[in-house]
């Protein structure tokens, strides 16, 4: 395989459930090594689409690869290689976590097993205990201890921090960046959980009612989005060639718009074009880009 | 293999509750002695009777259960997600899942049984079976297709998709075709072929069942809905092409052709060249044909009725008769419609009459127009052109065989061999329905010694043979409407009357010697040649000979042609074998040239005595 192509390719998909669309024709590829976070609100088609990405629902059209092979078709070889960390962990409530890594131990072909104890014992969890016994957080904990144990070359991380507290979000980001720096995994993140992904996601995906709006380079997204706040009516930002992906009033009389391709030149052309002369220019972060493109909850 | 072993191990380690329940069941059929009733059963008695009930009834539950939980509950709760986030294929999945069902289905109906089978010994030989392998097998077989089939429902059922109604609407269609399929097996009454062909079909529809949810789970995944769609998509199309198989060997068996046919059933008409042949065809199970077929043009007629009830002419061979069951599952109920064929018309088909009958207990009138028929306690004549009833009587029950024949159009012989109570033999007893006057009479009476009996009467009805003992018994000449005695004819290992009036009988000599004697103008005694062992009159030809069939061992055969006027035997044919039917005609058959029999291969032909010409009716 060429080295240079994307470990995961996101061919054009399309996902109905009969006269729904969940995802509509959705294409992205995730080069080797990245970080790639897909946002979206409720109901934006993320399920649907990891289900697609995991070969557990065949797109209604289009077709996703992962290291250049077919997921639909081979998904039972390319799982060996991609760990998983579901949104709700799906693994039969009667089991203990032991008899869970024992299981993964026979089918996995790269399982670590003292990985598996390790990490289990930095979360403080008991491996006697059954899964139905564990709170959300230490299934979400014992699941990314599993997905991380097959020594995987592809992590898909579905909603992984939903329902945690503050202490188990960052204890469970901490693990991912230790791995990934470990052993430069692709990862392939959907979440609501946006600041934490902000630190670590190489490129941004946004779904929207099943489209993918936005698909960029975090540091690029974050360079060309700024917000805008000036104490007047609204401007016509296009006089400097802006492009406003927002448009709201500000305090009593002002504006607030968030502008999609900000440069400076772009900037000093609509203040010269507007004569206006105060207005504050901010960055944004991830989580403000999210609200202004996705809409806000 | 791993995967599955594996899979297979985590589904068993999940279900190690039902190894405990069924522990704790297979203590109640030893605790169902300390029950009052087991005093009078035995306790030997309750404990197999209870282990076995709970048994199977426990493997049965856990089928079900696990049928319906094992794929179903994972894809309605969403954890087969569990399995397809990891690389281990659908195959593996099912089987892992499925193995593990059926070690369990088995191990708790092992841990119930066996304990009771132990302790109970042969008392649970005799409550249940000698064949305690074929009760394990038959249990568990019925458990295990249980199991299967509860998937494939729970499956569709959980998914709460609108499929489910066409689900229901092929599976009503894959019955009534199934039901479509076997009935002209059934309707010939092979019931050994249609049993043979539903349990085929039913293992069939099972093996879709056991292989489909591998298609199922590769095509639907973790998604219900999906899983139901792909179940549904591979289960229908391949019960459809079983059906379909099964639709095309019937439509093969049923398409039997008289060159199909290697046994025989064969019955000439008295007069005309029809005849009557019905046999098993070679290659199909077992099912046997019925043919009406033209001797001298080759044409056949296929009949509906089963082939061993036969078809009877009419004394002038124009017209043939048979039954054809109400109700192919429950005809002793139901009874039999008569069906005529017109032989003389242009159009040679079968014709509904709408009149019931039982095998034997009907006859056509010499000239085909009307039929009299012993149904139930009455005796009735019908008009076959309207289907009037001509005349009905009273008959009661008869407890013996009857046969009955028009001496001329209006009146109707019965002759009832009555079985005496107390097995103290039979009584012949001669009836007369005269149908111009609707009135029953018995016109004679005797008692015969032996406990059967063979008649045959004269075209006229003047005479009758009665022979109790064929076996080197007596035989009697009587009046054949009063039963008064004409002649006595000793010694006959088989009698019958030629179509004069007189007799013709098969006698053992004291040195074990076979001899054919006649009595007509001139008594003659023929020696038969000493290799034949056992011979009986057949036919007589419209020139005076008398055909005589010969057997000469197992399996051969041959045909002595004698001329009682020279008192000798003027040719035998080697190998061939005048066609014989059980249910003869009573009267003597008209003397024809032509006959029927079985050539040195087997084979039907129409046979010119005179001639020796043969054509090959029947066999291939």
């Amino acid at each position: 395989m060429n080295p240079e192509a994307p470990v995961l390719r996101i061919d054009n998909i399309s996902v109905r459930y009969g006269a729904r669309t969940a995802v509509d024709s959705v294409s992205l590829d995730v080069p080797r090594g990245a970080v790639y976070a897909l946002l979206g609100r409720n109901g934006a088609g993320k399920s649907s689409l990891v289900r697609g990405v995991l070969g557990q629902l065949k797109p209604s059209s289009g077709h996703v690869e992962i290291f250049g092979r077919d997921i639909w078709n081979e998904r039972t070889s390319l799982m060996d290689r991609i760990g998983v960390v579901p949104e709700d962990a799906d693994v039969p409530p009667e089991m203990r976590v032991a008899a869970v890594a024992d299981f993964h131990a026979s089918i996995y072909s790269r399982w670590q097993q003292s990985a598996f104890d390790e990490r289990i014992r930095r979360f403080a969890i008991d491996p006697r205990r059954r899964m139905r016994e564990l709170s959300k957080g230490q299934k979400k904990q014992v699941m990314l201890a599993l997905a991380l144990a097959i020594s995987p070359d592809v992590l898909l991380l579905d909603d992984p921090t939903l329902g945690l507290d503050v202490v188990a979000r960052k204890s469970l980001f901490e693990e991912v960046i230790g791995e990934m720096a470990d052993r430069g995994i692709t990862v392939l993140i959907t979440t609501h959980d946006l600041a934490a992904v902000e630190a670590i996601a190489d490129r941004v995906g946004i779904l929207k009612d099943g489209r993918l709006v936005l698909d960029e380079e975090a540091e690029t997204l974050k360079s060309r989005f700024r917000r805008i706040r000036f104490a007047s009516q609204a401007l016509a930002l296009n006089n400097g060639a802006l492009v406003a992906a927002s448009v709201r009033q500000w305090g009593s009389g002002g504006t607030e718009a968030v502008v999609s391709n900000y440069d400076d030149v772009a900037f000093e052309r609509f203040r010269n074009a507007t004569n206006l002369t105060s207005a504050d220019v901010a960055p944004m972060s991830l989580e403000e880009i999210f609200i202004a493109v996705a809409g806000e909850a | 293999m791993n995967a599955t072993l594996s899979i297979a191990r985590r589904e068993l380690r999940e279900k190690t509750h039902l190894f405990g329940a069924a522990a704790a069941l297979a203590v109640l059929p030893f605790l169902a002695t300390l029950l009052p009733i087991s005093r009078s059963w035995g306790s030997g008695t309750m404990v197999a009777t209870v282990g076995g009930i709970l048994a199977v009834a426990v493997a049965l539950a856990v089928a079900i259960i696990l049928g319906a939980s094992t794929i179903g509950r994972d894809l309605s709760d969403g954890r087969l997600s569990f399995y397809f986030s990891k690389p281990v294929s659908p195959a593996a999945i099912w089987i892992g899942k499925a193995g593990a069902a059926v070690l369990l289905i088995v191990t708790t109906f092992a841990i119930v049984a066996v304990p009771t089978m132990l302790v109970a010994g042969l008392t649970w030989k005799q409550a249940w079976s000698d064949d305690a392998f074929g009760f394990f097998f038959g249990s568990l077989s019925a458990a295990l297709a249980l199991f299967f089939v509860s998937h494939v429902i729970s499956t569709m059922v959980r998914s709460r998709s609108a499929l489910l109604a066409l689900d229901l609407l092929l599976a009503l269609a894959s019955i009534a075709a199934s039901v479509l399929i076997v009935r002209p097996l059934i309707e010939a009454f092979a019931m050994g072929l249609a049993g043979s062909l539903i349990i085929a079909v039913a293992v069939a529809v099972l093996l879709i069942f056991m292989v489909a949810p591998v298609r199922q789970l590769s095509d639907g995944r973790a998604d219900l809905r999906r899983n139901h769609a792909a179940l549904s998509r591979i289960v229908w199309p391949a019960v459809a092409v079983v059906l379909l198989a099964s639709a095309a060997y019937v439509t093969w068996v049923v398409s039997a052709s008289p060159t199909d046919l290697k046994k025989w059933y064969a019955r000439t008409a008295p007069a005309g060249d029809w005849l009557y042949a019905g046999g098993e065809a070679r290659g199909r199970g077992g099912y046997e044909a019925t043919f009406l077929i033209n001797a001298a043009t080759g044409q056949s007629v296929r009949l509906s009725g089963p082939p061993f009830w036969g078809a009877t002419f009419s004394r002038d061979g124009r017209m043939a008769a048979y039954l054809k069951p109400i109700d192919m599952m429950n005809w002793s109920r139901s009874g039999a419609e008569l069906k005529v064929v017109d032989l003389a018309g242009t159009d040679v088909r079968e014709q509904a009459t709408g009149i019931t009958a039982t095998p034997g207990s009907f006859a056509l009138s010499d000239d085909g127009s009307r039929v009299a028929v012993k149904n139930d306690e009455n005796l009735a004549v019908y008009d076959l052109a309207t289907k009037r009833s001509l005349a009905a009587v009273r008959f009661g029950l008869v407890r013996g065989d009857l046969a009955l024949f028009f001496v001329t159009p209006q009146i109707v012989r019965v002759l009832v061999r009555d079985r005496e109570p107390h097995n103290a033999g039979l009584t012949l007893k001669v009836y007369e329905l005269d149908v111009a006057k609707r009135t029953l009479t018995q016109t004679g009476q005797l008692a015969l010694a032996g406990s059967n009996g063979w008649l045959r009467v004269t075209p006229g009805g003047a005479k009758m043979l009665v022979a109790t003992n064929m076996q080197g018994g007596e035989a009697i000449i009587v009046d054949g409407r009063t039963c008064a005695e004409l002649q006595r004819i000793p010694n006959a290992m088989h009698a019958t009357l030629l179509a004069d009036g007189t007799a013709a009988s098969v006698v053992k000599t004291a040195d074990g010697s076979l001899h054919l004697q006649t009595f007509g103008a001139a008594s003659r005694d023929v020696p038969l040649p000493r290799d034949v062992q056992s011979a009986y009159v057949s036919r007589e030809t419209a020139d005076g000979k008398v055909l005589v069939n010969g057997r000469l061992g197992p399996n051969g055969s041959r045909v002595l042609i004698v001329d009682p006027a020279q008192g000798k035997i003027v040719r035998s044919e080697e190998g061939m074998r005048i066609a014989a039917y059980p249910w003869e005609d009573i009267r003597v058959a008209i003397p024809s040239n032509r006959v029927t029999a079985y050539d040195g291969d087997g084979k039907l032909v129409a046979w010119d005595v005179t001639t020796n010409a043969k054509r090959v009716l029947a066999g291939s």
